[in-house]
């Protein structure tokens, strides 16, 4: 299993950025620049990837990144307090079934690019 | 989608883990009673541990203690049972019921020695010819009996062991939509290959799926095609009982799925029922018939034109532990979602001295579960579909069963009573 290291600014100093030829995908076209300001943005360890050249790792990846980290009813850490929160997929959504571990908070989290809203017949 | 290290947290049941410490709330069948009628012990593997479970000579009083003697690690399955417990055959420490050290017979001076060792030990009873064992913190709770392990009627129970992770086929509890495909238009598919007739039951398509957090799990609906909110598979349901039950039934046959985690890559599972028609007068029966079903042919193939059978390839070939960082889930699989947050959940009030969900500390006589009746809306098709498409088509009584329904749906037509 690969270990992810620290990707934060000290990482990339001592230049232990890894290498990822697996890029992982955007929810939104990056330039390389962004994506490797996103990368940073990566929490610590202990989280870990599947084991490098997987055929999904990049969407694991995003997964890591983009999940939700607070809780939008009490702002505490979603899963320092124990919560989960489950990604699926609708569409061009990325859903995260969420629930917290301080205040109880269910619901769902939705990452979109654009918003479609279906008019009622009139 | 999770991470890693959820994935990892999720199907982790060895002791002291969240998960184990979780799953060690509850009561397991772990034997047949069956099992003791010709030797006194037997070796069980539960959450990833080893147990002697044995019976005693006289009173017939089962108890469970570690399998290796704190002494010198002998296996206690090849001891000397007692009326009040167990001697290791080895040196003779002998353990009570709780697993205290009564006796060392060669440090017999050394009084405190013997007070020093406490052997792991759980609690054992029967129900429904089936040995269950609780081996989590103390008070136990009451062994909660469901309706389906007590309810008249005549019980018959296929199991095997399965290599995967109980988590798994928990999730396939709640996943609607998996029956309609590898039940329906799969099988279909492998009677059109094979030359034989697939049950049509199955292959209804759901218009809607329902699931409800309620006293003892997770509560699943379904609106099936040409079906309303006013059938029972919508109206009543049926229900995943937390954390390894789930309760179905219809067409009077009751069953409860049981998936017993016996490490983190192994599951006994079993298929537990009662058939109970109306208009059927049940034959008495000592024990209920227990039988191994098979899932793999002389090839090394999944065996595949039977319901369960088709389960356990989808459970099976998912990996051992299934990689859930890597997994990618849609609408449909929002029960799924559901159920890892109410195992988090639950393992957190574990972690704060909390009861678990489904825990139930007064003496009972049966606990009614809700589950739909009219099955998919096709009762005599359906019964005869699950008894000869299913694990019963391996029941040595088979044949009874099948006359029972048909009996029974005979008896209730000349009595105007079959709607």
């Amino acid at each position: 299993m690969t270990c992810t290291r620290t990707r934060g600014l000290l990482a990339k100093a001592r230049g232990r950025v890894p290498d990822r030829s697996g890029q992982p995908v955007a929810d939104t076209p990056m330039s390389p620049g962004d994506r490797k300001a996103d990368l940073a943005a990566l929490p610590p360890d202990p989280h870990r990837l599947p084991p490098k050249g997987s055929w999904f790792g990049p969407d694991a990846e995003r997964h890591l990144l983009d999940r939700p980290k607070f809780c939008p009813m009490c702002a505490a850490d979603v899963e320092l307090g124990g919560g989960i929160s489950t990604e699926y997929w609708a569409a061009d959504l990325r859903v995260f079934m969420t629930w917290c571990g301080d205040c109880g908070w269910f619901g769902e989290i939705t990452r979109f690019d654009i918003v479609t809203i279906t008019e009622e017949e009139h | 989608m999770l991470t890693v290290e959820q994935n990892e947290e999720l199907t982790s049941v060895g002791p002291g883990t969240p998960m184990g410490e979780l799953l060690r709330c509850y009561w397991y069948p772990i034997a047949f009673e069956e099992d003791f009628d010709s030797v006194p012990t037997k070796t069980v593997r539960l959450l990833g541990e080893n147990w002697t479970l044995f019976k005693t000579p006289k009173g017939g009083k089962y108890g469970i203690v570690a399998e290796h003697c704190p002494h010198r690690r002998a296996s206690l399955t090849y001891g000397v049972v007692h009326e009040d417990g167990i001697r290791c055959g080895y040196h003779g420490w002998k353990f009570d019921f709780d697993g205290h050290c009564v006796e060392q017979p060669a440090e017999s001076d050394n009084q405190n020695f013997r007070d020093r060792v406490q052997q792991k030990a759980g609690k054992a009873q029967t129900m429904a010819g089936m040995v269950w064992v609780y081996v989590g913190p103390s008070p136990a709770p009451e062994l909660p009996r469901f309706d389906v392990f007590v309810m008249d009627g005549v019980k018959d129970c296929g199991y095997t062991t399965l290599p995967c992770n109980w988590l798994q086929i928990m999730e396939n509890s709640v996943d609607p939509h998996h029956v309609e495909w590898l039940h329906g238009h799969y099988f279909e598919f492998l009677g059109q290959t094979h030359g034989f007739d697939a049950p049509k039951a199955f292959q209804k398509k759901h218009m809607k799926t329902g699931f409800e957090e309620m006293e003892w799990g997770i509560l699943k609906r379904r609106v099936l095609e040409g079906g309303t909110e006013e059938n029972d598979d919508w109206k009543i349901g049926h229900p995943l009982v937390f954390p390894y039950f789930m309760r179905v039934g219809g067409a009077g046959i009751n069953q409860m799925q049981i998936r017993v985690p016996v490490d983190n890559t192994t599951t006994w599972t079993l298929f537990f029922s009662t058939h109970s028609p109306k208009g059927a007068e049940p034959p008495k029966q000592e024990r209920p018939t227990f039988y191994e079903y098979l899932w793999k042919d002389d090839q090394g193939r999944f065996i595949t034109d039977y319901v369960e059978g088709q389960d356990t390839m989808a459970w099976v070939s998912q990996g051992a532990i299934i990689d859930r960082s890597q997994e990618h889930l849609g609408r449909s699989d929002a029960g799924v979602a559901m159920l890892r947050k109410m195992f988090k959940e639950n393992m957190k009030k574990v972690a704060e001295g909390e009861d678990p969900i489904g825990t139930i500390r007064e003496p009972h006589d049966r606990i009614d579960l809700p589950c739909e009746k009219d099955k998919f809306g096709a009762e005599r098709e359906f019964a005869n579909a699950w008894i000869t498409g299913g694990s019963m088509r391996y029941s040595p009584i088979k044949q009874e069963l099948l006359d029972l329904h048909e009996n029974a749906w005979a008896a209730r037509e000349s009595a105007g009573t079959s709607a």
